[in-house]
């Protein structure tokens, strides 16, 4: 379980938020929404331990991140995956990248490494990008060569910033389809957006909440007329 | 990831360019290796000296060659003592009649008017005033010697001269492994910046930072120690073919089995654990000067 305690942020302009609390069990999926420069993006590298709070803390399994040991946060990043808004890959094709995750996943077989690219890269529409570079690719693109990148590692935790805002319509359904089946294997799935999209295609399960400047809605893991029901 | 891995991340990420940056750090601890196998070898500008500086014993008239032959192997068994070459009385007039010809009538009224004599010299490490004055000492109160010269008037200043010299030799085997050090520091630094954006998303990725600094210092200290050895054993190998080619080098620079024998080896065994830790110091310097970030702003 991954916990935020009345984390605080302050930004350029003053307070960003503060007191944000929130309980993320796994195989929750969580929807958090915000205006502009509200600090959805910071929350996120907080929640990753990215990002150390000015106020509160953050604990997974019962373990603070940051008020911890030193290296807690470090050993949280290891389990966890996260796919930022602005993706900074320098010249690294999409292979390369492949190639450094499985170099922190401790140095998978090059065959395995392969297999598991290519069928990752498929799963997220993108077979034979492996070669192509990462900046050369569109948003959409990126976004889901990111999302298969850090699937590679198989986090326990993965946190996505403005996801559906950037795929592409036609990928919605596809990536609603894939964090629903992730929640179910038991992952934590937070991700954050401006609005809910229209005609999203995830139900909530119960009323969203307001927690400071941001909403908090939890998404049905099952199948939409299930989350209904 | 555990650590294990990160020893080897420089050489995972960036190989190629890494092997290039180790070929040329080979032919400088060849280099350097090279300079501190002669420095030892040659006592810096001792054996060039010891080789010029002589003490000359010169034995009396009377004195038969069997005798000064017996003087020349006692004086041989003298600690400071290198060699002895002994000119018997005949020898010595050849030599005389050689610089001086035209006076042979100098022996057809009588004996032989030129004395043998005793050439010594003196190990390169051993060349001090007090061992000089011990060669002159154990030598002048023999009854068969008449007169034994050390250039015991000059010796003071040549030896200080000696020292300053020797002494500059070390500055620059100094100097040399300094130049070597912050050229491994630049590489270091060079090499950590280009692979910043490879470092961060290991770091993002639950890599900690120390663990990468140290996994990456400790790799190419281990580099550095699998190179040194053979990089001063080639240096050592290059001396001795060099010596056999060149004779005047030996006689100079000195072999290089003196250095064992005159027990520079703990200063050769220095060298080698010593290069290591400084791959191991400029690696964390040059991580350091990248000015890597720990955490996101």
């Amino acid at each position: 379980m991954l916990e935020a305690f009345r984390v605080g942020m302050i930004g350029r302009s003053g307070t960003l938020f503060d007191g944000f609390e929130a309980a993320f069990r796994d195989g929750d999926i969580w929807l958090v929404t915000g205006p502009p420069a509200s600090g959805k993006s910071r929350l996120l590298a907080v929640l990753h331990g990215d990002g150390r709070p000015d106020a509160g803390d953050v604990m997974f399994d019962g373990v603070p991140l940051y008020r911890g040991t030193p290296d807690a946060a470090s050993r949280f990043r290891s389990t966890a995956g996260l796919v930022d808004e602005m993706i900074d890959a320098g010249e690294h094709s999409v292979g390369e990248l492949f190639r450094l995750a499985s170099l922190v996943a401790g140095g998978v077989p090059e065959t395995e490494r392969k297999a598991r690219e290519a069928a990752l890269l498929s799963m997220v529409g993108l077979p034979g990008s492996s070669d192509y570079a990462f900046r050369s690719l569109s948003m959409s693109e990126q976004v889901r060569a990111s999302l298969a990148i850090e699937l590679f590692r198989g986090p326990r935790v993965l946190l996505l910033d403005a996801p559906f805002a950037r795929i592409g319509k036609e990928w919605t359904e596809m990536l609603s389809a894939l964090f629903r089946a992730l929640a179910r294997e038991g992952r934590i799935i937070v991700f954050t957006e401006r609005e809910i999209p229209p005609l999203f295609p995830m139900k909530p399960v119960k009323e969203s909440t307001r927690c400071g400047p941001f909403l908090l809605t939890q998404l049905a893991a099952g199948s939409s007329v299930e989350a209904v029901g | 990831m555990n650590k294990a891995s990160m020893i080897w991340i420089d050489w995972k990420l960036a190989g190629k360019s890494l092997a290039r940056e180790w070929m040329n750090r080979f032919f400088m601890f060849f280099l350097l290796g090279g300079f501190l196998l002669l420095l030892l070898a040659s006592h810096g500008i001792n054996r060039f000296l010891s080789e010029q500086w002589v003490v000359n014993a010169v034995l009396r008239l009377n004195v038969s060659a069997a005798e000064g032959a017996g003087i020349a192997s006692k004086a041989r068994k003298l600690p400071a003592v290198r060699s002895v070459v002994y000119k018997d009385p005949e020898a010595a007039w050849s030599e005389f009649l050689a610089d001086y010809p035209g006076l042979e009538s100098l022996r057809l009224e009588g004996d032989n008017p030129v004395p043998g004599y005793l050439h010594i010299r003196l190990l390169p490490e051993r060349l001090t005033a007090e061992d000089i004055a011990g060669v002159e000492n154990a030598l002048k109160p023999l009854p068969q010697v008449e007169k034994v010269f050390t250039g015991a008037k000059t010796l003071p200043r040549l030896l200080k001269v000696r020292g300053w010299v020797n002494l500059s030799l070390w500055v620059l085997f100094g100097i040399l492994s300094s130049i070597l050090f912050f050229m491994c520091v630049l590489q270091e630094a060079a090499r950590a910046r280009a692979l910043r954006a490879d470092f961060s998303f290991l770091a993002e990725r639950g890599v900690s930072h120390a663990a990468i600094m140290t996994g990456r210092a400790v790799g190419s200290a281990l580099v550095a120690g699998l190179l040194v050895l053979p990089a001063i054993g080639a240096a050592w190998l290059l001396s001795i073919a060099a010596a056999g080619r060149f004779p005047i080098l030996s006689s100079v620079l000195g072999p290089v089995e003196e250095v064992v024998r005159s027990g520079g080896f703990p200063f050769v065994v220095l060298y080698l654990a010593a290069v290591p830790c400084l791959i191991f110091v400029a690696s964390l310097y040059g991580w350091r000067a990248s000015k890597i970030q720990t955490h996101r702003k």
